[in-house]
């Protein structure tokens, strides 16, 4: 790898200047399948496939990078804010109409005059979950033939991450990728075109070829998979463009532990406290609208006192203290369908962001509207506005018993 | 489980048609549970073993050092009377910048002299700076330097979770500006205070040498060779190899 000095550095970026990224919006295919990220943040290789952008961009010296974003520009943002690896200056674009962003992004590419140029040489199109699913494999194999840096041995393109455990009757095949802690039971054959991410289990007596398996995954005994990706117990079949929901347990098995959803204890104790003084006989008495520590509230019975018996389900570690407001399912399909994917995956909660913007009912289309931001920010930030605002209810709202 | 584990199967086809009776799952489904089990208990140890050789070190450093703490604090205060600490922006895992303490071994206004130095570098025009006889660098700076005992400080750092104490030096925010995608790997584990390139040549080794060596580190890290490392750091410090 060259040292690249200052001098030369600068050079790079003035004939690169800034670099345009333009993430199409996919969102129906990957709805068709279940899967949860937009296309661009798909693990391709070993990291998604926007790091394996910015890689580029960094290597051709961008001075910026701009990506005009249709398909959910929110979690392309979180993703590039929670990864500060590549020190370049970025811009999320948000994109809706694909016609209109296709002339705001050709404003930046003058010197291509046909969006579908790319596309026309390619059979990918990305209308269907399984075209995309395909794409990525194309992607995954190309990358495998190009693991290891230009300078080194070419001929073994096989990573093998630390941590990991091979039985000594298990065969290896190039070109793979192995993770880190994997371990590869006896029997087992592995690759060609195989990626196995960081903490994965294979029983042993397995067949891997063409495949990917998600990171922590148990693969049974006596098992096959050829054009496939294993991701915990869904399987998708890309040779019979099939999918199994629920593989068999002793078959295939997610082993990661689903993020922990625990009421944190300093919140259960905040809603003992919270209980001791909020009367719930007293939702009828009227209250004056007024204005302090940020907390609006409208004249009327305070919905908080009609919510003080959720306090026992937070006390019990059932309900968040802080999330956004429960609502029924009628209320949720009353809401339009991006806002209900968001709200569908939200944690709900006793004290919301709506809260102290003045909207305590979910019927409340003003409400929906702080709930859906409120999903999208990252939930200690969210705390941190929060948790004052409720610790510091005038007494007017919370009646001293 | 219907087969010993050792034993090498032809046909996966055979295998399921030996295995096909109910009590064989049943007993197939006990067994990938306790794999399951074991499995991410392993990763767990294996993952957490640094961290808790990181608390004992750390903790254990920072009070067997504490005379040569209170040495170096008294000597810093007598030559200028200036700051003992410097506290600089480093980068950390992933690309996260963290204040790395060390004790002050450069005159106070030693950032401004930099830029003026640069031409002196002894790494070239790469992506590092490093000069013998450094005109910044204190009396007291240097023979800190030369026992490295400047970096002790970042044991507090080891300790609060942003650095290891084996691991590849933490860059600055300037180095990284100039990295290429290859060399960010580096950043991919927690910095620490030593590494390989530490105990095998220090600032002789230049950048491209350096990342070599990190990378090396980070694809075969493992507790057994962190200890190895620190042991070798042992003689590199006192005989100040390579350390101006």
């Amino acid at each position: 790898m060259d040292n690249v000095s200052e001098q030369q550095k600068e050079a790079r970026q003035q004939q690169a200047g800034e670099l345009v990224l333009w993430c199409p919006d996919f969102q129906a295919a990957e709805k068709e399948l279940g899967l949860d990220l937009p296309f661009i943040l798909w693990q391709v290789g070993d990291q998604p496939l926007l790091a394996h952008w910015l890689d580029y961009a960094l290597n051709r010296g961008a001075s910026k990078v701009r990506m005009f974003t249709e398909n959910r520009p929110d979690l392309v943002r979180a993703w590039l804010e929670a990864n500060p690896l590549w020190r370049l200056p970025w811009d999320v674009i948000p994109q809706k109409a694909p016609e209109e962003s296709d002339a705001q992004v050709m404003d930046y590419l003058p010197w291509i005059t046909d969006p579908t140029r790319s596309t026309a040489s390619h059979p990918f199109t990305g209308e269907t979950g399984w075209e995309l699913l395909e794409h990525r494999q194309v992607l995954d194999e190309d990358w495998l033939e190009h693991i290891l840096p230009h300078n080194t041995i070419t001929e073994a393109n096989l990573a093998i991450g630390r941590g990991c455990r091979i039985a000594p009757s298990a065969k290896v095949h190039m070109p793979s990728w192995i993770g880190e802690y994997v371990r590869i039971g006896p029997g087992c054959e592995i690759g060609p075109h195989a990626l196995i991410e960081n903490g994965c289990f294979l029983q042993g007596q397995s067949r891997v070829t063409h495949s990917r398996m998600a990171a922590h995954t148990y693969l049974g005994t006596g098992t096959e998979l050829e054009r496939v990706w294993l991701k915990g117990n869904e399987l998708f079949n890309l040779k019979n463009r099939a999918r199994v929901n629920l593989v068999d347990q002793f078959l295939a098995r997610d082993m990661q532990e689903a993020p922990s959803r625990e009421v944190p204890a300093k919140d259960r104790l905040l809603a003992l406290w919270l209980q001791a003084r909020i009367r719930p006989g007293a939702p009828r008495e009227k209250l004056q609208t007024f204005q302090g520590q940020g907390l609006t509230l409208s004249e009327g019975p305070t919905p908080l006192h009609q919510r003080a018996r959720w306090l026992k389900e937070v006390v019990a570690g059932r309900l968040q203290l802080f999330g956004v407001l429960p609502r029924t399912e009628q209320q949720l399909r009353e809401l339009p369908e991006d806002w209900q994917e968001i709200l569908r995956q939200a944690e709900p909660g006793f004290f919301s962001y709506a809260d102290i913007q003045g909207c305590h009912l979910a019927d409340d289309p003003e409400e929906a509207l702080h709930a859906v931001y409120q999903a999208t920010q990252p939930p200690r930030a969210m705390r941190e506005i929060l948790r004052p605002a409720l610790t510091n209810l005038p007494p007017k709202i919370i009646p001293i018993s | 489980m219907a087969f010993p584990p050792d034993q090498q199967l032809d046909d996966i086809v055979t295998f399921w048609t030996r295995n096909t009776r109910e009590e064989d799952f049943a007993r197939m489904e006990r067994r990938a549970r306790w794999s399951r089990l074991t499995w991410r208990v392993t990763i767990t140890i294996m993952e957490g073993a640094k961290r808790f050789m990181d608390i004992l070190g750390g903790g254990v450093a920072l009070l067997l050092f504490s005379p040569i703490y209170a040495a170096t604090i008294l000597a810093i205060k007598l030559e200028d009377g200036g700051p003992i600490f410097y506290r600089q922006t480093r980068i950390g895992q992933g690309g996260r910048p963290f204040k790395m303490i060390k004790f002050r071994s450069m005159v106070t206004n030693a950032d401004k002299l930099k830029d003026q130095l640069l031409a002196q570098n002894q790494h070239g025009e790469g992506v590092t700076f490093k000069m013998k006889d450094d005109p910044r660098v204190t009396r007291v700076g240097k023979f800190i330097r030369k026992f490295s005992i400047d970096e002790l400080p970042q044991f507090y750092n080891v300790l609060v979770g942003e650095m290891s104490i084996v691991g590849p030096r933490p860059p600055v925010p300037r180095e990284v500006d100039l990295y290429q995608a290859f060399h960010l790997r580096r950043l991919k584990i927690k910095p620490g205070i030593t590494c390989l390139w530490q105990i095998g040549g220090r600032a002789e080794i230049d950048f491209e040498g350096q990342v070599r060596l990190d990378l090396q580190y980070i694809h075969s890290s493992n507790v057994w060779k962190d200890i190895l490392i620190i042991l070798k750091t042992v003689p590199a410090v006192l005989f100040g190899k390579g350390a101006y």
